[in-house]
């Protein structure tokens, strides 16, 4: 399954969810789908523009782990 | 949001157009029922007149039938405007038979019958339900998918409860009615635009189904 590492990124970077929110251009609602992992897809803009704001890699924020169960 | 607007109003124009048909519908079961309740009212007064004077009591049976050889016209007709007989098939007919009285199939025609009206006015309730909703912009909910899968069902049930009441019907008239040179069919046992109605039924909620997934998918697109 897909896991999202955004929140440690974000504590890497010391930037909280509602300055991420706005930076990028999103409500505070799905910056919180993201980072629990409730996302079921994320379009190229938003990962473009998170990438761009925490200058990091799109591998950074997404990582592949086998044998583990989406709920 | 003018689109929206638009799609709403013949939404509400097709709804208009289904209470019409409906109520036309309704209007006309009413009518045949009240009809068929006289006759019954009267066949069971004079039944109930001919069993206190020990004679046989007799009923009307509504019977479809085709001639044994299609070829030939067992029957004729007084043609009155060129004064002579003429040949003739029937295709329907009212008969009055014996009162049968097998308890077995009197009360499976009964239940059959009663449970099919039943149906019928759990089908308008539901589908009041789904208009309600669809009125008040709940359109890709779960709720309208089980609503959906309800009329589905409940046609279905009123398929199968038409089919017995018409089945046992058949089965009544053959034990006490035969016709020479005619055979009695069973006819309208399946009602066809019911079950197709059914089916259809069925078909629309899966895809509301489908588009509620469809929506969840895009309310959780970051």
């Amino acid at each position: 399954m897909i896991i999202v590492n955004l929140d440690v990124v974000m504590a890497m970077r010391k930037i909280s969810s509602g300055e991420l929110a706005e930076r990028l251009g999103i409500t505070q609602a799905n910056l919180s789908i993201l980072k629990t992992g409730k996302a079921k897809a994320i379009r190229f803009s938003t990962l473009e523009a998170i990438c761009k704001e925490l200058k990091c890699q799109p591998g950074d924020i997404l990582e592949y782990r086998e044998n583990e169960i989406n709920i | 949001m003018k689109n929206r607007n638009f799609i709403k109003q013949k939404f509400k124009i097709l709804c208009l157009l289904i209470f019409l048909a409906l109520a036309f519908i309704v209007s006309v079961y009413v009518f045949e029922g009240s009809t068929y309740f006289r006759m019954g009212w009267n066949a069971g007064a004079d039944r109930a007149k001919a069993e206190n004077a020990g004679k046989d009591a007799f009923e009307s049976y509504a019977i479809n039938v085709i001639p044994s050889d299609l070829t030939k016209f067992p029957d004729s007709v007084f043609n009155q405007k060129q004064h002579v007989w003429t040949p003739s098939i029937h295709d329907k007919l009212f008969v009055k038979a014996p009162v049968y009285t097998h308890s077995y199939l009197r009360t499976l025609l009964t239940v059959s019958e009663i449970m099919f009206v039943g149906i019928i006015i759990l089908i308008i309730s539901v589908f009041i339900k789904f208009i309600i909703n669809i009125n008040k912009n709940i359109v890709f909910d779960k709720k309208n998918v089980s609503i959906l899968r309800r009329i589905g069902i409940y046609h279905l049930l009123g398929v199968f409860f038409n089919f017995m009441s018409t089945y046992t019907d058949f089965r009544i008239i053959k034990k006490i009615i035969a016709i020479p040179d005619y055979e009695i069919k069973l006819n309208g046992a399946v009602e066809s635009g019911m079950l197709i109605i059914g089916l259809i039924a069925l078909l629309m909620a899966e895809v509301f189904a489908i588009g509620i997934k469809l929506q969840e998918e895009q309310d959780l697109t970051v």
